[in-house]
């Protein structure tokens, strides 16, 4: 259960890195 | 300030106080007193921690800085919730199976005493001086746009927090929190909300976010490695990972968040929520920056949004230049309006040629309006020699004042109390319980009953009154200030390198540790002395150089020494 909630917190971080770019990307 | 503003901000204020007040009553033992009981569930201790860390400042300073500078800022949060994931596997297992009350007490079983008194004793030094900072800063843009004694304002501040911390402690303070976050999402929501709705009525959410990322303030992630570049997602990753992990696991003031859970698993979840709630939530405030950067883009914003260091150019020589400069600057942002109103209209036509042309147009007229606030700037410098007067502060929370409605102003200004009650509730609670558990209890052996509870209370206040004592005195030091904000950093990753010695270096034992901190903070003292690399890099430097020193110098000593086994954080 613990090795699944890491996992879920770093993906929801690499999830607002990639929407972050994806953000600038769509308004540039 | 209308009444109804007044009425909002004095109704929430004491909202947040008797809240306090009352979940925090009955503390009969130091360990309650200290603890909070120990019977804090997952979210009230996540909402605790939020709290703690996000001061006035943050509430203020962040929406000026995307306004600014675009989004770049949120960089230094990437580090958060790595930080919490090691965080909740290594330290908050072993607090939890040693019980301690305090980080620093396990450095004396894995170390000896004198180690244990040189983290509580750099805990004590750089968090009082911060509690003066939590408070001062807000109190200063408050003074400047509103009007109000600065005096005055430490005192309210000061008094509010200290009345339900210093009665009620640690369980009071997470209480208090819990209203306080709410209180902050509230104002943070429906000025956003109020902000979007004060668009020109043919500019869209969509029309309004193209505007700022046409102007590059949706530039959020920057790939480049540049040490001395403070945000980018490698400092954030790296040196943002380094002072988290030293932050959230070694400074009493967050560590006491979640030693107050039911168990071990509250605790980690809490911390966990945290490490996924940080970054859309400074996300959501940096938004927040450039939503007003888009409203100020169909009106007209001020050359420079601090009317303190303004004040002194219009009382010098360089006054006639200065006036013309304004106007140059109102005439170049009335031509930026114009080349707004035409990308906008281009955008609903749709033909993706005159859309470029147009956005071609609008950045040649943020550059020109730039250029002339740049010349602004000098002569707001020339006339302000040796502060560099910044606006950063300012942007937001002028903005409120000026262009949105009675009760929402208030509103706003209860969160902005909020963010500093929160911050030094959090820290003067965590400085009364270092100085009961690693000093007066260790030193002078005091007992853990009631009487503690009013030692706890006594050392409580006495922080309280320090803190407020050195806001008045920042109030004299100036851009001293800046100085005294990096000293944090100074010890950061020092006290971190301290820690992880005592989980993984195994050889090391005694005073290693202890001269190997000095050591490193010597190091870390010549970077910042000597070297221009951005600060978030002082934690990886400090926490790098105690574990490698610690390990060299564990070589030096008998092992015949070691009084301790090593920690296991299975």
């Amino acid at each position: 259960t613990w090795k699944r909630l890491y996992l879920m917190v770093l993906g929801e971080l690499l999830l607002c890195i990639l929407g972050l770019r994806l953000l600038a990307w769509a308004f540039s | 300030m209308s009444r109804l503003d007044w009425l909002v901000l004095g109704g929430a204020l004491l909202a947040v106080v008797c809240w306090g007040l009352y979940k925090g009553r009955g503390a009969t033992s130091g360990e309650a007193y200290i603890g909070g009981g120990r019977d804090h569930r997952w979210w009230l201790i996540g909402l605790s921690i939020i709290a703690t860390q996000m001061s006035a400042i943050t509430f203020l300073s962040t929406p000026g800085l995307a306004y600014v500078d675009g989004m770049r800022f949120v960089q230094f949060y990437f580090g958060l919730p790595l930080a919490a994931i090691v965080l909740s596997m290594t330290a908050l297992p072993l607090y939890h199976r040693l019980k301690v009350s305090t980080a620093y007490e396990i450095l004396e079983a894995r170390f000896d005493l004198k180690t244990r008194l040189l983290a509580a004793g750099l805990f004590l030094i750089q968090r009082s001086l911060s509690v003066g900072i939590t408070i001062f800063a807000p109190a200063l843009v408050l003074s400047v746009l509103l009007g109000w004694s600065i005096h005055a304002n430490i005192l309210l501040v000061g008094v509010l927090v200290m009345t339900y911390t210093v009665v009620g402690g640690t369980r009071a303070v997470a209480w208090a929190h819990s209203s306080q976050m709410v209180i902050i999402a509230f104002g943070m929501i429906l000025a956003g909300v109020m902000t979007v709705h004060r668009l020109p009525a043919h500019v869209s959410l969509g029309d309004a976010l193209h505007v700022a990322g046409g102007l590059g303030r949706l530039n959020a992630v920057d790939l480049r490695f540049d040490l001395n570049n403070r945000y980018n997602l490698w400092s954030g990753l790296i040196g943002g990972f380094f002072l988290m992990l030293s932050y959230f696991g070694t400074d009493q003031s967050q560590v006491q968040r979640y030693l107050a859970g039911s168990s071990l698993t509250q605790g980690r979840l809490g911390l966990l929520l945290n490490g996924m709630v940080k970054v859309p939530l400074q996300f959501l405030i940096l938004l927040l920056g450039v939503m007003v950067f888009a409203f100020y883009q169909f009106h007209a914003p001020p050359l420079f949004f601090n009317p303190g260091p303004v004040k002194q150019v219009l009382a010098g020589p360089d006054a006639p230049a200065y006036r013309a400069l304004e106007a140059d600057y109102a005439r170049a942002r009335d031509i930026q309006r114009q080349r707004a109103e035409a990308f906008v209209a281009a955008r609903h036509a749709g033909d993706a040629g005159t859309i470029a042309d147009a956005k071609r147009q609008l950045q040649q007229a943020q550059a020109g309006s730039e250029s002339v606030r740049q010349k602004g700037l000098a002569l707001i410098e020339k006339a302000n020699p040796g502060t560099h007067p910044s606006d950063v502060n300012y942007i937001f929370l002028a903005y409120v004042l000026s262009s949105l409605p009675a009760g929402l102003v208030g509103l706003v200004l209860a969160a902005v109390f909020s963010g500093s009650m929160s911050s030094m509730s959090g820290e003067i609670s965590a400085l009364g319980a270092t100085t009961v558990v690693d000093f007066w209890r260790r030193l002078i052996g005091g007992s853990r009953g009631t009487r503690e509870v009013w030692v706890g209370r006594a050392a409580t206040f006495g922080w309280g009154c320090f803190g407020m004592a050195f806001a008045e005195y920042a109030a004299r030091l100036g851009s001293l200030i800046e100085a005294v904000n990096i000293l944090g950093s100074l010890f950061y990753g020092t006290i971190l390198g301290i820690f992880i010695t005592a989980f993984y270096v195994k050889r090391a034992h005694g005073g290693t540790a202890f001269y190997a901190a000095l050591a490193a903070e010597a190091a870390v003292l010549l970077c910042f002395a000597f070297t221009s690399i951005s600060f978030l890099w002082y934690n990886v430097v400090g926490c790098v150089a105690v574990v490698g020193l610690a390990y060299a110098f564990s070589f030096l000593q008998p092992s015949a020494e070691a009084p301790g086994g090593p920690l296991e954080t299975a």
